[in-house]
């Protein structure tokens, strides 16, 4: 007897593995609330893509028609989101929601206008919240995302490819972000390319506390000042400030290099390594 | 010749008429429950070969049981089966318990014959220097195919070793002569360490099949033994008796039960899921040795330390794959006594055994043994949970991870896509065992 007859004779032939899956690929999805039920607690961007349909408009419908209720709904509509993109030959224009072109590959979307709040959300905190989209272009490994108006938190963490175009963004953009590029049109939030291995990003106004912390490699430049502890404990890279930085830049850097208009007191404390340099030295 | 399975059930209810044995039922298998110190006992008396131990305080009823079992199996007189066993002391010599030289063969003509020997078969003291072989007397308990073992943490280590050779082998040598014993069922008794026990070689008791605790009576069971007037020697003579023809019978018939599928994959995950190791050589944690113990920090840091549903950081060793046998031998016993035949019920039969079959083998975390409900006492409960945990993930959570596994092997999706797959498994054995199978298919 072959050992899957000895598993389906254990088993009763009630586990079928993921077979299951593409076995379904092609059936009739009822709408996004279907394909929703269909997936496991921490569905991946394959098992999505086994499931819905082959049309690229079909999948823009669901992703048009969708209410995501919570965050494992939002991730499952920012993989269709991804995949509508990547079929299409033109961008995808859709409003922007929490997660939106996660893990795409290829593709334009462009988010555009304001975020729809949660279905099934109510109160001062989900009207907050809804007000910018988080987490969007979480990691990408290609294809464009540009977001006409203002990014949430989280904006392209653990990219590794691909480029974000944006108004402004809050905290934690390019958080580990190991490839690809970021433009931010406005200010940036606090902990702008926290840990990042690679990658390039540019922000034409502010940035916030800690730019640049942990950073290992890549680039990071910014038009304006930036707040305390920029390139804090960063290994490697370059991080150019147009402004002038806040206190304690540079603070326990081992390697790199930060340029900056001026820094503010404690600039370079027990720094390690790297270089500190000000533009008026160049 | 009648059904031996009849006559069973016949002498457990005689057994219990004649207050015998009045022990709890403290076993369940699916709704029954029996009780454990007799079930296993009378299991243990369905197979060969095997060895089963009663360990327990003095007067619980764990020698005269398996005298009594002994007595009906046999057919044997109880007195006659109480003279065939032999009693652990300090003092106790091998010429007692296996036999001696037979000093006639040096001054008069051939003894009879003594047994199944090979030494009885040979020539006579005229041309024994030409055979190069004397003649040993062994004694009733060598030659005995009911071979219990009384108190056998009294023997010192060196007679320890021979019971070793002897269930290993299933032959005893003395003075350069062999004794087969042939098929036997083997008893043995212990009572918990008192000063003058010595500790049973680890050996000794991987190679003991399966250990049952023997407790006292309770209040219910003292009323019903002070009805007791007779003798248990007097009593034992009302017991029903198989004949030799039905005692020979019982091992096919146990051989005949069929372990389904569902049965065979949650006994082999079990002992996978006892002796995976991720920091072992080989991840095998038989091989671990001195101070490389989980119990010793091994288990620092590891993925999987802590973490109350996987097995291996709470006990120190693995398990052989003795145990594997012992494992289906005594489910398919117990099956049969309670005539339980679905998979199902197969599944509640090894439930119910396998904790007597590891417990005695294994050392748990002593962290987790001191804490409630074990407080450092209950070592069979400790490993009854850690049986049931390991069965219910196979049954119910390792199905897909196994229909993956099963796919690749079976060549129906590439073990590159599998290992792929099963990487998103957190389970010892689809990242220790399933993983590495297939890389080396790759």
């Amino acid at each position: 007897m072959k050992l899957k007859g000895f598993m389906d004779q254990a088993y009763g032939g009630k586990v079928r593995g993921k077979k299951r899956l593409e076995e379904k690929k092609g059936e009739f999805l009822l709408g996004f609330e279907d394909l929703a039920q269909r997936l496991k607690e921490r569905p991946k961007s394959a098992e999505v893509e086994a499931l819905v349909p082959d049309d690229s408009e079909a999948i823009v419908d669901l992703v048009l028609s969708a209410s995501p209720k919570d965050r494992r709904e939002e991730m499952i509509w920012g993989f269709l989101s991804g995949l509508a993109a990547e079929m299409r030959s033109e961008p995808l224009v859709i409003p922007p929601r929490n997660y939106a072109g996660l893990e795409m590959k290829m593709g334009t979307i462009i988010l555009d206008g304001a975020a729809p709040a949660r279905a099934g959300a109510s109160g001062e905190a989900n009207k907050t919240r809804s007000a910018k989209a988080h987490h969007l272009g979480e990691r990408m490994s290609g294809g464009r995302l540009v977001v006409r108006g203002d990014a949430g938190d989280y904006l392209g963490q653990e990219m590794a490819g691909g480029g974000i175009v944006c108004t402004s963004c809050g905290d934690y953009a390019f958080r580990k972000m190991a490839g690809g590029w970021g433009v931010v049109g406005g200010d940036a939030g606090n902990y702008l390319g926290v840990g990042n291995s690679g990658g390039r990003i540019v922000v034409k106004g502010r940035a916030g506390a800690r730019a640049g912390w942990l950073m290992r490699s890549g680039r990071i430049g910014v038009g304006k000042d930036v707040g305390e502890y920029l390139g804090l404990m960063m290994k490697g890279g370059a991080i150019s400030v147009g402004g002038r930085a806040g206190s304690r830049a540079g603070w326990r850097m081992k390697g790199g290099l930060i340029k900056a208009g001026g820094y503010g007191p404690e600039a370079g404390a027990e720094k390690v390594g790297g270089r500190l340099l000000r533009r008026e030295d160049l | 010749m009648h059904d031996p399975l009849r006559k069973i059930d016949d002498l457990v209810d005689a057994l219990e008429e004649l207050r015998l044995h009045v022990g709890s039922a403290d076993l369940q298998v699916g709704e029954r429950k029996v009780n454990a110190q007799l079930y296993i006992s009378l299991a243990n008396a369905c197979l060969r070969n095997r060895a089963a131990l009663l360990y327990g305080g003095m007067g619980a009823n764990k020698t005269t049981l398996v005298n009594l079992l002994g007595s009906a199996f046999t057919g044997l007189p109880f007195d006659e089966v109480e003279n065939l066993m032999i009693t652990g002391h300090p003092e106790q010599t091998e010429e007692k318990i296996v036999g001696f030289i037979d000093p006639r063969q040096w001054s008069c003509p051939p003894a009879p014959s003594t047994g199944s020997s090979r030494s009885s078969s040979r020539p006579g003291p005229s041309n024994f220097e030409e055979a190069n072989s004397i003649q040993v007397l062994w004694t009733p308990w060598a030659r005995s195919t009911w071979k219990v073992i009384n108190e056998i943490n009294r023997f010192p280590s060196g007679k320890q070793n021979l019971f070793l050779e002897l269930i290993q082998k299933r032959k005893v040598s003395y003075a350069g002569e062999t004794l087969d014993l042939g098929n036997t069922c083997y008893f043995a008794t212990m009572n918990p360490d008192f000063s003058a026990t010595y500790p049973l070689d680890e050996a000794l008791l991987d190679r003991i099949s399966i250990s049952v605790p023997a407790t006292q009576p309770d209040f219910l069971a003292s009323l019903a033994l002070a009805e007791r007037e007779k003798e248990v020697c007097e009593l034992a003579e009302s017991l029903p008796r198989l004949c030799a023809e039905e005692f020979e019978a019982l091992p096919p018939m146990v051989a005949a039960v069929d372990l389904e599928s569902q049965v065979e994959l949650s006994i082999i995950s079990l002992l996978r899921d006892f002796t995976l190791c991720e920091r072992a050589p080989a991840f095998d944690k038989t091989q671990l040795s001195g101070g490389s113990k989980p119990s010793r920090g091994l288990c620092a840091g590891c993925h999987y330390f802590n973490n109350p549903e996987v097995c291996c950081w709470q006990v120190d060793e693995g398990l052989s794959d003795r145990v594997r046998q012992d494992l289906r031998s005594y489910t398919r016993a117990l099956a049969l006594l309670l005539g339980l035949g679905s998979s199902e019920e197969k599944i509640e039969v090894l439930r119910a055994v396998a904790p007597y079959v590891i417990w005695h083998r294994v050392s748990p975390n002593r962290t987790m043994l001191e804490r409630p409900p074990y407080y450092g006492a209950r070592r069979l409960q400790y490993v009854k949970d850690l049986v049931e945990k390991s069965i219910n993930r196979t049954l119910n959570e390792r199905g897909e991870m196994n229909m993956i596994f099963a796919r690749a092997v079976d060549g129906e999706i590439s073990p590159r896509e599998a290992v792929e797959e099963l990487s998103g498994f957190d389970d010892p054995i689809a990242r220790l065992d399933y993983a590495r199978a297939l890389e080396r298919m790759v």
